[in-house]
């Protein structure tokens, strides 16, 4: 049983036992239904406003050649697998302030301390490691992790928000682009955003 | 210039008597190099020497597996392994043997002990015993164990397995338990009716965890399931181990091979198990056997694979499945075996030596060929070297016109031969330079310099072939092209030394030289004479040549030069350096040129004596080893010009490592132009955003790529560098030692930290503090002993380090700080909140605390817990660790900054948006900015410095003159804000607004101006009295910069992993 199976047995019980309780589950669920649907109004708010000092951004500094942010600066997108090959699923998940973690690509640095990045493979070798690398906004390499990997489980790691990132302002657009350790070319990339607000 | 060194200001120490006496041992493994290679069967004598380059064999451990072809218990060997040598030997001379070895190097974390010559276990001995000084660990040791014997009586082979385990020392014949050392490694048999030598090591391995039984088969039984007492992640784990057969098995092999493996169900998802069985093919009624196992599991990131395979047909050779590619100067594998063989004269049919014939393929050979299967149950074991093995890093330092590359070391084992290692000073690679994009060609073919590959050029070739063979005694050597080898060098001026090798037959050479052309080495000194410098002998046509210096790499070898003639009977060996003793030890092994050696009992003022083990090949020589150090490439443009470097290691020649990213291979440099930039550096791996740490004549950085860097102040190449196992994200903190000498400490995320010698770049010590989440992420404070008061010196030895832990989760709030002694980093003392009377439990510490020596205080600021409400600043007694005071003060991710004068702490609040301020003249918490001094609408995002411009002689500014400088985060854009302290608040002096609406990094305080560096690619001076930008100067690449500091000059960080050396003052301004 993979993480995601697990993930949805767990939700399901959650349902589960919101059905026990009808009125506290009702409003449990419906909050949590606000709660969403800010969520996502908040992330599409904040799509806007980060385009729109993305370009004022780039209209204020002309001397950085920046048109293009995270993945979009790796160049050409790794070629889909062949059957057989190696293949890689990136999720993003975050930890919230209600202790529950959530598949996003967008993280608030100032409520997430720590983006966990899973990695769940198919077709690979025994005694296969994986190589994580994480790309800034501004394309340059920012870290790299190697692991053991294996078809069986997802491999997660984690990759702290705090520090480095927004002591720096390291907010916009990542990148995060796995390949299997021996082989130069990669085999998948996401992106992933980080934003800070108050 | 005044300057201000972060550590020294903000260092503070305890420690608690208790554990102080009992310091933890816990060090780290970092991996230098496996050593590998075969010793052949042609080897007559009862010993086969192996010259290894391996300068401290108590940092490493050999495995070796034995094949012969025949069919009696003689079938054995030992391997004892010594510095700078392997000694493969047997107790007899009447058959021979082939032996694949493994030697296992480390720079730190290992300690072995071992016998130096094989243990005899007499014949009517059933059980002897070893003992260890000193004693080990026995959660983090196991022993490896092989024996043999001279007897050759078919049916005896029963008497020579031997049963070797750490015994408990307080209980005879049962293993050391877990939690316990012990000093007895013990050593069992039943058929004692032949005598055995047994080569023995103990390995400690800190922080790695080592489960111990004793199990038997029954006679009736073919295998045995004992449980481990801790579920363990296979994939980080091998089991060992050996085993004697009861009195009667008499010859039965069938019933003394038994293959291992791990088994039972999984106990914490797949992958993990708590179970290991050892099969047999076979059963027999008198034939129990008894097995001393060891299930070693690492947790510093080596990795273990686990197979099996089983040969078909009549056969010698077994082939696995290819396996996932591996380094194979990292790897080294193990196996263990059943078959169903027929009884005695069996012994060739299970005994396997194992070599990789690629990065991903195993072979394991037998002495001879049979139809009889054996199962083989392998483990190969890659162990943990660096984040970007195997090219730990490549970095690229670039000046006025000029870029010089440097890589690390890069070993494989296909450039072995049994007596000559890989160059000692690493294979060597090639240099792909593409102007303005990145390397995306690959090499084929030999290529000298200047050939064109694609889009690229070949700018190092690190080889060229030779036009002709190379003849012993030739005065010249012609090859291809000459470009990159030195043609003035600092080893003993005018010599220069090159390295030839021989890909095919693995003879390998080196000589000196005095002049170089275009394409010929000239000067190559002739004849024996005395005194006589390194003559080249004779090599086949399309030998390689390669260039390296003495005076290049990280360590000091004695060089000597050899008076006369060596000759194999040689027994004294006379030189023409008087004294020679510097660097060689009383007695022990001393390397020639091309890769031979010799021991000797003794030295004179000038001469070995008892010398044995010379090779009649070479008649003269000396000793000289060094590492690929780098090259420079000159003659670049200077107008913004970005030039690419990609490296490619060499197993032949025409043969490239090309399994590497870009990221792991290739850097980018732009060659300096004009006064103000003196030279950039730029490392593989990741980021380098905070400020450098200047010490002595180095810079020292931390990066995301998993190492520390120092560099040379002058020209930004590469004094050292020390590979770790996670991202160093502090501040690496430098400081004189109490004892005297210069150190340099920092941690990293994964928890372990690391304490260097400044002057060598030797580890002098590694330890992972104990946490059940996170690592390290603040920098480390330093309390030096000698500047602490009596009280502090009566506590405390040494020099103490205060480290603090990072959770990675957003709940976790029961963070740490240790203080660990200077001098080998035990553990003095522990502040554990949760334990220690504090009224909540401790978040994350990101920022480097500060310490004040006068008062014994540590002061920590955190972040203030999930939901907020936990005490987030936090003071200690540096003496003993008690906590003396906690304060709910907001969420603080930033320094704290303690005044020149020790009277203030200042800091900056996330969540509150202030600053805050507090007199701590006494233990009472006095706030003296009452609920902070808001800086809205921007939010602090730095360390604050104090303008130091206005002190006095002691530190002290004039009464409500104390002026701050912090950045803030706007929400549009980032500002550098001046504030006064007037008593009750901070008033704002000025506030800069980032020109473009950009980012700023921390402020740094120079003679002439404030420095920040910026998320623009820019690092802009500012006014100290209005904030005004008077300079500004934009960085090459234009990364987002990061901190600075200032040691004469600026020294810079980035997100691009470059590190920049600015000469000041700034000049110029910015469009």
């Amino acid at each position: 049983m993979n993480r995601r199976t697990l993930l949805a047995l767990a939700a399901g019980l959650l349902l589960a036992t919101d059905a026990l309780v009808p009125l506290a589950g009702v409003s449990a669920v419906a909050a949590k239904d606000r709660s969403d649907r800010n969520e996502r109004r908040e992330e599409r708010q904040d799509n806007r406003r980060e385009r729109e000092a993305a370009r004022k951004s780039r209209e204020q500094r002309p001397d950085r050649d920046e048109k293009r942010e995270g993945c979009a600066l790796l160049g050409e997108k790794p070629p889909r697998p062949r059957r057989g090959d190696p293949a890689a699923k990136i999720e993003f998940f975050g930890e919230g302030r209600d202790r529950r973690r959530q598949e996003r690509q967008r993280f608030n640095a100032a409520e997430v301390v720590t983006v966990v990045i899973s990695v769940d493979w198919k077709n690979l070798d025994p005694g296969a490691s994986q190589r994580l690398e994480v790309y800034s906004p501004d394309g340059d390499l920012f870290r790299a992790f190697v692991a053991p990997a294996s078809n069986d489980r997802p491999v997660d790691t984690p990759f702290p928000l705090r520090g480095w990132i927004t002591q720096h302002s390291l907010y916009g657009t990542w990148c995060a682009e796995v390949f299997v350790v021996g082989d130069p070319e990669p085999v998948a990339r996401r992106a992933f955003t980080v934003r800070f607000r108050q | 210039m005044r300057v201000r060194s972060l550590m020294v200001a903000m260092v503070v120490a305890v420690a608690s008597l208790g554990a102080w006496l009992v310091p933890d041992a816990a060090e780290g493994a970092l991996l230098k190099r496996v050593h590998s290679g075969t010793v052949q069967s042609t080897f007559a004598s009862n010993q086969a020497i192996v010259a290894l380059d391996l300068p401290d064999a108590s940092k490493a451990f050999v495995i070796c597996h034995v094949r012969g072809a025949v069919t009696t218990p003689a079938n054995r060997a030992t391997c004892l392994l010594s510095n700078n040598q392997l000694t493969v030997r047997r107790a007899g001379t009447n058959a021979a043997v082939t032996v694949s070895w493994y030697v296992a190097e480390f720079a730190a974390g290992v300690t072995v002990q071992r016998n130096s010559a094989v243990t005899n276990i007499a014949s009517g001995t059933g059980s002897t015993t070893a003992a260890l000084s000193p004693s080990v660990d026995c959660n983090t040791s196991f022993s490896i164990v092989m024996s043999q014997t001279n007897n050759t009586t078919v049916g005896n082979e029963e008497r020579f397995t031997v049963r070797g385990y750490l015994q408990d020392q307080a209980t005879v014949g049962a293993v050391c338990p877990a939690g316990q050392t012990t000093n007895v490694l013990r050593f069992d048999r039943n058929e004692t009716g032949t005598a055995v030598e047994v080569a023995w090591q103990v390995v400690t391995v800190d922080r790695a965890s080592v489960q111990r039984g004793l199990s038997t088969i029954a006679a009736a039984g073919t295998s045995v399931s004992p449980a481990l007492s801790t579920c363990i992640e296979t994939a980080k784990s091998f089991i060992l181990q050996n085993h004697f057969v009861a009195t009667g098995a008499n010859s039965a092999i069938e019933r003394q091979a038994a293959r291992a493996a791990f088994s039972g169900a999984d106990c914490n998802g797949s992958g993990w198990k708590n179970n290991v069985t050892f099969t047999r093919a076979t059963s027999g009624t008198t034939s129990a056997l008894d097995l001393a196992w060891e299930v070693v599991t690492f947790d510093d990131g080596t990795a273990v694979l686990h197979g099996s395979a089983t040969g078909t047909g009549t056969h010698s050779v077994v082939e696995p499945t290819a396996i996932s590619a591996r380094n194979l100067g990292s790897t080294l594998p193990m196996y263990s075996v059943s078959a169903a063989v027929a009884g005695a004269n069996t012994r060739n049919l299970v005994d396997y030596t194992a070599e990789f014939t690629t990065e991903t393929q195993l072979r394991f050979t037998r002495g001879t060929s049979s139809s009889v299967a054996s199962t083989i149950n392998y483990q190969v074991v890659t162990f943990n070297r660096c984040l970007n093995d195997p090219l730990c890093t490549v970095g690229a330092t670039a000046g006025t016109g000029v870029v010089t590359v440097q890589a690390t070391p890069y070993y494989d084992h296909r450039t072995l031969s049994s007596t000559v290692g890989c160059p000692r000073w690493g294979c060597a690679v090639t240099v792909l330079r593409r102007t303005g994009a990145q390397v995306t060609d690959t090499p084929s073919g030999q290529l000298a310099v200047g050939a064109t590959v694609g889009s690229s050029t070949v700018v190092y070739a690190g080889s060229q072939t030779t036009t002709s063979a190379v003849t012993q005694n030739t005065s010249s050597i012609t090859v291809g092209s000459t470009t990159g080898f030195p043609s003035s060098c600092t080893n003993g001026p005018p010599l220069c030394r090159a390295y030839i090798y021989d890909f095919t037959t693995g003879a390998s050479d080196e000589f000196t030289y005095t002049g170089v052309t275009a394409t010929t080495f000239t000067g190559i000194p002739t004849g024996t004479a005395s005194g006589q410098p390194l003559r080249v002998e004779a090599h086949a046509a399309n030998s390689i040549v390669r260039a390296f210096t003495a005076s290049e790499g990280n360590t000091t070898i004695p060089i000597v030069l050899t008076n006369a003639a060596i000759t194999s009977a040689s027994t004294s060996i006379s030189t023409s350096t008087s004294p020679i003793t510097a660097g060689f030890a009383p007695s022990g092994t001393a390397h020639l040129a091309g890769g031979n050696s010799f021991q000797y009992t003794s030295l004179t003022a000038s001469s070995f004596e008892g010398v044995t083990g010379i090779n009649a090949n070479y008649v003269s020589g000396a000793s000289v080893v060094q590492s690929l150090s780098g090259f420079a490439n000159s003659g670049l443009a200077i107008d913004g010009t970005t030039y690419f470097y990609k490296v490619f290691p060499k197993t032949g020649p025409a043969q490239y490592v090309t399994s590497m990213t870009a990221s792991q291979s290739q850097v980018a440099a732009v060659p300096a132009g004009g006064a103000t930039l003196a030279w950039t550096f730029t490392s593989t791996g990741g980021s380098a955003l905070n400020s450098p740490s200047a010490g002595s004549d180095r810079v020292y950085f931390s990066t995301n790529g998993n190492k520390l860097v120092a560099l040379n102040q002058s020209d930004g190449t590469i004094s050292f560098i020390t590979d770790t196992y996670g991202t160093v994200s502090g501040y690496p903190s430098w400081y004189t030692e109490t004892g005297g000498g210069e150190a340099v400490a920092w941690g990293d995320d994964l928890g372990w930290v690391y304490s260097i010698d400044n002057e060598t770049g030797r580890l002098k010590w590694t330890r992972k503090v104990p946490l059940t989440e996170g690592g390290v992420s603040a920098g480390i404070t330093v309390q030096a002993r000698g500047g602490s008061d009596a009280t502090f010196q009566a506590a405390h030895a040494g020099d103490l380090l205060f480290v603090s832990s990072y959770g990675t989760s957003l709940f976790f709030e029961e963070n740490k700080v240790f203080a660990l002694n200077g001098d080998d980093g035990s553990i003095a003392w522990t502040f554990d909140p949760l334990n220690s009377g504090a009224p909540t439990g401790m978040d994350s510490v990101i920022a480097q605390p500060a310490a004040d020596w006068a008062r014994n205080r540590l002061y920590i600021t955190t972040r203030n817990g999930s939901v907020g409400g936990l005490q987030s600043l936090w003071k200690l007694n540096t003496v003993t660790g008690a906590l003396v005071d906690s304060l709910a003060a907001g969420n603080n991710e930033f320094p704290i900054m303690l005044t020149y004068d020790a009277s203030m702490i200042y800091f900056g609040t996330v969540d509150e948006q202030s600053v805050k301020a507090f007199d701590i003249t006494s233990d009472l918490w006095n706030e003296t900015w009452a609920g902070g001094t808001s800086v809205t609408p921007g939010t602090p995002k730095s360390l604050l410095w104090e303008d130091w411009t206005n002190l006095d002689e002691n530190g002290s500014p004039p009464a409500g003159e104390r002026r701050l400088f912090i950045t803030t985060d706007e929400g549009s854009g980032n500002s550098v804000r001046c504030l006064q302290d007037i008593g009750s608040g901070g008033t704002s002096c000025w506030t800069r607004a980032h020109p473009n609406g950009g980012t700023f990094a921390a402020t740094i305080i120079g003679d002439d101006a404030l420095y920040v560096g910026s998320g623009d690619g820019k690092v802009y001076a500012l006014d100290y009295a209005t904030g005004a930008i008077n300079h500004c100067f934009p960085l090459t690449g234009s990364p987002t910069v990061g901190d600075s500091t200032i040691f004469e000059h600026l020294f810079v960080g980035s997100s691009s992993g470059t590190v920049y050396k600015l000469n000041l003052p700034l000049s110029g301004g910015c469009s």
